[in-house]
């Protein structure tokens, strides 16, 4: 509790120079994406310093300032080391505003190469997963990798299993809601995780089905072997240490 | 069942016992020969028993083999706890159904919980006990990896407690007085090609047909999947260790240590190389990829088939007995795949096919009077009486069991394993890539 306590000190203490040491350059509008920015993709590293420089980099080159580029570096650089106290407020609440008012910043900002944008999913599926409950992500990556390594094999197989499973859902006895998820998720493999509540027998119930399908149309032995590496990479989760892969199998 | 060349061994370790038991008794030679001879008899037939009972554990690896890892255990656990539970009731009820006084040469009558009697008895006893185990076994590799546990033992129980004694008290009955109807009739089973074999070979048969295919076996458009042992060098032992043993449940059958034994164990060995060979001769001639375990399962299929006439046949035909038998059995795993009948193990084309193949092969074969078409007929007679006896009981039994206990387990542990939904044991918990479960939660 009291290491979260510091950092969480500490991530204001440098939202507060941020917004101090871009003010001067950026718009009120420009000003709040840049910290969106910095929150999302370089705010949690372990010092702030090694971040400035891709930090200044990436806002330069999108907001058109390459030509001030060592200034705002500069000005940053000095806001890091200006004691809390004259920084001003915490911009945290007007960030927040900005997202329930307008679209979310990180999409707003077309990041500007794909390595970046790469970081950017990530960063934004890292801040999403920390809401969704761990068996909810564990069974999301088991039934998105048996179903991709199905494509794999053969991708009618992988069209067919899919329809048959979105027939299957019906008698899982799920809400309307949850039906919906899960039938999307499976057609379509959209969203990333699973958000709505299933029990734990309905997760098993899920997977076994898709067994015996495999067991028919791939066969028993590349059935086995589609599972242990579909557990592989669901064990390989953090989530995998609150919520066991295993239970669901 | 009996020797007809019944000439003492001269062991030379065994005379200075009798040395001392003469001095003892004060015996006459008479009396010192006849008990030099039942001692003889008794460690043969104890050593034969040992090597009977070793045979289990060839059948543990063998199966234990030939299943996906994930159902090794419970494999080996079968294999293990018939021979237990099969040891108790044999003692109890089948020995005494088998081998007691038969006046109607249906069934024996006596000898049940054999407690009293002579010396000789309780090493018939020990022997037939360790026969009856094997007869129980077969089962359980047909159906492997699907099969409820106590199913199958409560399964097993009532084969080596009823079924097989009574179509054995017909071809071997009785020890004591009376005899079996197919005795009678002059039937040749010298060790038990028909009355083991067969036997389990049929009760594997309707077993099969009740249980159904295991999961993803035969595919949707008809094909058929191979769903590969997880450990060929168990299977290649396990073979080395049945045949070993073989040679205990062949030269042990004369029931006295006697000099033809060397001909029964060379005709043994030679019926189970000539199996493999046929095996491997039918895999070429059709083309199809020279596996091991067919190789394995090809040997087994010649001893198999060799047990009924090896001590009645010349090694020449026991040596064709088993040939023919490698390629039998080929033809009628394919004809089980066709029938979409899951033999995980092949147990009904090694046992029941080929064994009736031996039975009839110890007829055609007969030492000094070959392709006598009255012995055929007794012969062919003693095949439809296994297969009419044993099969129709046990699919009675089965279907029984299966209504009530249930015999098949669900498809969710065959998806885990019946190692661990079973046993709550597995067999490779370090190096297991395919297994899904290392315990419960």
């Amino acid at each position: 509790m009291v290491d979260s306590t510091l950092n969480e000190q500490e991530a204001a203490k440098r939202r507060k120079a941020i917004h101090y040491g871009l003010a001067e350059f950026l718009e009120k509008q420009e000003l709040l994406s840049a910290l969106w920015i910095w929150e999302k993709e370089f705010g949690k590293t372990p010092s702030a310093f090694d971040s400035l420089y891709s930090f200044t980099k990436r806002v330069c080159e999108h907001f058109n300032k390459i030509s001030i580029r060592s200034d705002i570096h500069n000005s940053l650089l000095n806001a890091m080391l200006m004691p809390e106290n004259e920084l001003g407020t915490d911009p945290h609440r007007e960030m927040l505003a900005m997202q329930s008012t307008s679209p979310p910043p990180a999409k707003a900002i077309v990041p500007p190469k794909p390595a970046a944008a790469v970081t950017t999913t990530v960063s934004v599926e890292e801040e999403l997963a920390k809401n969704i409950p761990a068996a909810n992500i564990v069974f999301s990556v088991l039934l998105q990798s048996i179903l991709n390594q199905i494509d794999k094999q053969r991708k009618e197989d992988g069209v067919e299993c899919r329809n048959y499973l979105a027939e299957i859902i019906l008698k899982l006895q799920l809400s309307s809601i949850a039906n919906i998820e899960l039938r999307g998720f499976i057609l379509t493999q959209k969203p990333k995780f699973l958000l709505k509540a299933y029990s734990r027998e309905q997760m098993s119930q899920l997977l076994h089905t898709l067994y015996i399908w495999m067991c028919q149309y791939v066969g028993p032995v590349m059935s086995d072997t589609i599972m242990a590496t579909a557990l592989r990479s669901a064990e390989s989760l953090p989530e995998s240490s609150q919520f066991s892969p295993r239970s669901l199998l | 069942m009996k020797n007809k060349n019944p000439h003492c061994f001269s062991l030379f370790f065994l005379l200075p016992l009798t040395f001392f038991s003469t001095i003892s008794f004060a015996a006459s030679p008479a009396e010192d020969l006849a008990s030099l001879k039942l001692a003889t008899d008794t460690i043969w037939l104890v050593a034969a028993g040992a090597l009977v009972f070793f045979m289990q554990a060839g059948f543990a690896l063998l199966e234990s083999g030939m299943v996906r890892a994930k159902n090794a255990v419970n494999v080996i656990m079968k294999n293990y706890v018939d021979m237990c539970f099969g040891g108790l009731v044999f003692w109890m009820v089948g020995y005494g159904l088998m081998f007691g006084t038969n006046p109607t040469g249906w069934f024996g009558t006596d000898h049940f919980f054999l407690s009293t009697g002579k010396d000789m008895e309780f090493t018939w006893l020990f022997f037939q006990t360790m026969f009856a185990a094997v007869s129980a076994t077969i089962v359980s590799g047909a159906i492997a990896e699907r099969s409820h546990f106590w199913a199958y033992i409560f399964g097993s129980m009532l084969i080596t407690a009823f079924i097989y004694p009574v179509y054995g008290s017909w071809a071997w009955g009785s020890l004591y007085e009376g005899s079996g109807w197919l005795k009678k009739m002059g039937f040749i089973d010298f060790a038990g090609s028909g009355v083991v074999h067969t036997i389990g070979g049929w009760c594997a048969l309707a077993a099969l047909i009740v249980i159904k295919p295991r999961l993803g076996k035969y595919g949707r458009n008809d094909e058929v999947r191979s769903i590969p042992g997880h450990n060929l060098s168990s299977v290649s032992l396990g073979g080395f260790i049945l045949w070993i043993g073989w040679f205990g449940f062949n030269g042990g059958s004369g029931l006295i240590a006697a000099t033809n034994i060397g001909q029964i164990v060379l005709n043994t060995h030679l019926g189970g190389t000539a199996g493999a060979v046929g095996a491997l001769f039918a895999m070429v001639i059709t083309r199809n990829p020279i596996l091991l375990t067919n190789t394995v399962n090809g040997s087994i299929a010649g001893l198999v088939a060799v047990t009924a006439g090896c001590a009645t046949m010349s090694p020449m035909f026991a040596a064709l007995t088993g040939f023919i038998a490698g390629i039998l059995m080929m033809m009628s795993s394919s004809v089980m795949d066709k029938l979409r009948l899951d033999d995980v193990v092949g147990a009904v084309s090694v046992h029941a096919i080929c064994g009736s193949w031996g039975v009839l092969a110890a007829g055609l074969f007969k030492h000094g009077d070959l392709f006598n078409i009255q012995i055929i007929t007794v012969q062919a007679i003693g095949i439809m009486a296994a297969f009419l006896w044993a099969f129709p009981c046990s699919l009675i039994m089965y279907l029984i069991i299966d209504k009530t206990i249930g015999l098949r387990t669900s498809t969710s542990n065959e998806q885990k394993g019946l190692d661990y939904t079973e046993h709550y044991e597995i067999g490779y918990p370090e190096f297991q890539q395919n297994i899904l479960h290392q315990g419960k939660e």
